[in-house]
């Protein structure tokens, strides 16, 4: 008569032993899997093969988890790994990230979603940089996957004529975020992604633009009036509004002003930040 | 040669779109019979992988071959994954669906591997339930792979291939017969692996996957980053005799060579499909040959496709 452990059960045990950061031993000894099964009961159920003990066995799946979920970490978070290094990164993402936020999801690709959030709940000596650094990478790989958007053309602006300038409303491409730092992480990220020495992280207030075109993935810091002026035209405020708001900021001249408004508006039409506009 | 059950049309020899050859196939346009894509790099996606995707569409046939249907787990079907994976049936035409006969996780958790399931009436009853809401749900057929395993249950109470089989025959699902998993899991598991192709209905199968592996001495690895060994050629020239016109597909996951390298090693199924067997081939055939090695990039829903070799 065979033995008989309901499919959820022995899959709850497997998936515990799979997921679990220690040893096989330690895994398989684990309160979640002698939950599910004692150890006896389940080292029963799995079958030895010639050559491997059923403990070798599901070790193979146990692997190629931990190595699955450092893998796609990896990918989204090149900074983060380098601040870390990467003995002590896979440690992390394995001993601490996927236990704290295991994978819901069909798709690798949303894994790291919780990165920025683990970090502020840490207690790592770092973790307000890491925030930071965290959140510019996943806004980084969330581009990626933005729905494309046709641009701006240059005969749509061209059609709106000098008076109704004030009532326009730029509509922003869907790949497009704007994020506030409170630490050099643009710098780092910069200094990984040009493989030079990274800096020290230190507070430093920033903004940055997370933008793409031709399907390439930008991001770029701004000053804090470009930053006014651009979250204003992202939020949905008129043009005119906009400005209005910049003004009431902007340090230099209306001379400098109006030369600064006309230099970042074509930059920025330039490089693919708006979908379409609308005349109210 | 028998016609399978739901007249699905034999495209011919493909190959499994990976974004490493995204330019590739965009500038050359490559001869290929069609695309097998994995469904989740594509579900959601408005970026460049979805542009990639309807360029491809509209030169090619695609078939979508999923790796999170988790028709395996205990859990209850996904219908919100279901959801988007009908709108991208739609949007590329595929004939069907496929995916793994296997479980990805329980307790709503993904561990996003390919698991091995006890042989149960138990399973069985519980799959037969889930693959018949997901064909209800999709239209279209539903093709399950037999997966590449390391581990086997001393709870089960019947073979893998009989299990396939009843579940085929219970709930009108087909089969993509990977004979690539086939010797992988005859080897770890010490079966035969000509009678796992003997006892399943040849009008069942849907399609067949190719792929290389990593022979570890203890086991063998299910890598996708290597050349088809021979003794799997063999076994594909075996099961083909016995099915004639399927979709063919060779999978290339990790260490991913040139896509004409790739495309070359799809077609050498053409020589298998029209020889005949020879009748000294061993039975069970154990590898020897050894990786070679190519280091690309891969895209995140393809390390779910591959075991890895770095193991």
């Amino acid at each position: 008569m065979k033995p008989t452990i309901p499919l959820n059960t022995l899959q709850r045990w497997m998936q515990s032993v799979i997921e679990h950061p220690g040893t096989n031993d330690e895994a398989w000894h684990s309160e979640q899997a002698v939950q599910q099964l004692p150890f006896d009961t389940a080292y029963g159920a799995v079958l030895p093969s010639s050559t491997l003990t059923p403990v070798e066995r599901i070790a193979i799946y146990r692997r190629m988890f931990f190595l699955r979920m450092t893998e796609s970490m990896a990918i989204d978070y090149p900074a983060v790994k380098r601040f870390f290094g990467e003995e002590e990164f896979d440690r992390i993402v394995t001993e601490e990230y996927v236990q704290k936020y295991p994978s819901r999801s069909y798709t690798l690709n949303h894994l790291g979603r919780h990165f920025p959030e683990f970090f502020r709940e840490s207690s790592i000596a770092e973790k307000e940089f890491l925030a930071d650094l965290a959140t510019l990478e996943l806004s980084i790989t969330n581009n990626l996957e933005a729905e494309e958007k046709p641009l701006i053309t240059q005969q749509q602006i061209a059609s709106v004529r000098a008076d109704q300038w004030g009532s326009v409303r730029l509509i922003p491409i869907a790949a497009l975020e704007l994020l506030e730092l409170n630490h050099n992480a643009c710098e780092f990220l910069d200094a990984v992604n040009e493989e030079t020495e990274v800096p020290t992280p230190v507070r430093k207030r920033t903004y940055v633009v997370v933008y793409r075109n031709s399907f390439r993935s930008y991001w770029e810091a701004l000053s804090a009036q470009q930053f006014v002026l651009l979250s204003s035209l992202v939020s949905g405020k008129q043009f005119g509004d906009a400005i209005v708001r910049l003004a009431e900021q902007f340090p230099g001249t209306e001379e400098q002003l109006q030369n600064d408004l006309f230099y970042w508006f074509n930059e920025w039409i330039a490089k693919g930040l708006f979908s379409d506009l609308t005349v109210t | 040669m028998t016609q399978n059950k739901w007249n699905i049309p034999d495209f011919g020899f493909g190959v499994g779109l990976r974004s490493v050859h995204y330019n590739h196939i965009l500038e050359h346009h490559p001869n290929v019979d069609w695309f097998e894509v994995i469904s989740e790099t594509y579900l959601e996606s408005g970026g460049r992988v979805r542009y990639v995707l309807d360029q491809v569409a509209e030169r090619y046939p695609i078939v979508l071959h999923g790796v999170s249907l988790s028709v395996g787990s205990s859990d209850p079907v996904n219908f919100e994954y279901l959801k988007l994976l009908k709108a991208l049936a739609d949007r590329v035409k595929t004939p069907y669906i496929s995916d793994h006969l296997c479980w990805t996780g329980v307790n709503a958790h993904n561990v996003h591997d390919l698991l091995p399931i006890p042989y149960t009436e138990e399973s069985l009853k519980h799959i037969v339930g889930k693959v018949k809401q997901v064909m209800e749900f999709m239209e279209r057929p539903l093709v399950l792979e037999n997966v590449s395993t390391y581990a086997q249950f001393s709870t089960s109470t019947m073979t893998e291939w009989d299990f396939h089989a009843r579940l085929m025959e219970e709930s009108q699902c087909g089969m993509l017969m990977d004979v690539n998993n086939i010797y992988v899991s005859a080897y770890n598991h010490g079966f035969d692996a000509k009678e796992f192709i003997d006892r399943i209905d040849p009008s069942l199968v849907c399609q067949y996957h190719l792929a290389g592996h990593t022979n570890k001495g203890t086991h063998i690895l299910d890598t996708h980053n290597d050349y088809v060994i021979d003794a799997v050629w063999e076994l594909y020239r075996y099961a083909y005799q016995r099915t004639g016109g399927r979709n063919t597909l060779l999978e290339w996951d990790e260490d991913i060579p040139e896509f004409d390298i790739v495309h070359e090693e799809a077609l050498k199924a053409k020589k298998y499909r029209n020889e005949t067997i020879n009748p000294q081939a061993p039975r069970s055939i154990r590898p020897t040959v050894a990786p070679k090695m190519r280091l690309t990039p891969i895209e995140k829903n393809e390390l779910v496709n591959s075991m890895s070799h770095k193991l």
